[in-house]
């Protein structure tokens, strides 16, 4: 839910659209803890509220200097120690059928969420951490279209 | 669930949000131009 109009020079409160409150409402220490590392680490992305939640939106510039748009969006309940937030490539279009890691509805598979030793989702990680996943990904799908062969560890 | 081709027309209709230091949502006065760069006139005018 976001806040109802409020004309200033500063900029403008958005309407709420339901209800409930949403996870930003309930916990907005934790979004402005979003907003800063995301500044801080990945300045280019943008904050977008779609579908009563939020999707951050940015490039990634791969080893190959190719250029890709992401989006990476948060679960409903956030933050969620069994739900990461989401990421898509949604500029170039990734052709499934060309790739590996990927799940039918176009979302990205960064970790195993079994996996505790390594790459794992956690209660502190935040979209920072999904977008650096991203980049990783990014990389390994290039060099799959060259050689492949997926670089790095793969889940069964 | 939300799929790809959701998300794409989802981030075409949206707008950019910025989030005020009290975690509230906000649309930014000015919009953003392609270098990031903060554009004077404001689209509620």
């Amino acid at each position: 839910m976001v806040r109802q109009l409020a004309s200033d020079n500063q900029g403008k409160i958005i309407k709420p659209t339901r209800w409930s409150a949403n996870w930003w409402e309930e916990n907005p220490g934790r979004l402005v803890k979003e907003r800063d590392i995301m500044a801080d680490r990945f300045p280019k992305f943008e904050l977008h509220n779609v579908d009563d939640n939020l999707a951050w939106r940015g490039p990634i510039k791969s080893n190959n200097r190719n250029r890709y748009t992401v989006v990476i969006k948060y679960p409903d309940e956030y933050p969620n120690p069994s739900q990461a937030p989401k990421a898509f490539i949604i500029e170039p279009r990734v052709d499934m059928e060309h790739t590996k890691h990927m799940w039918p509805d176009g979302r990205l598979c960064l970790f195993k969420p079994s996996d505790r030793d390594s790459r794992s989702w956690e209660k502190r990680s935040t979209a920072a951490t999904v977008v650096s996943w991203t980049a990783a990904w990014i990389f390994a799908y290039e060099r799959y279209q060259e050689t492949g062969v997926w670089p790095g560890p793969e889940a069964d | 669930m939300t799929d790809i081709y959701e998300i794409e027309n989802q981030m075409e209709e949206s707008e950019p949000v910025v989030v005020n230091p009290e975690g509230e949502l906000e649309v930014p006065d000015g919009t953003r131009d392609q270098q990031g760069t903060q554009v004077k006139e404001s689209r509620w005018y």
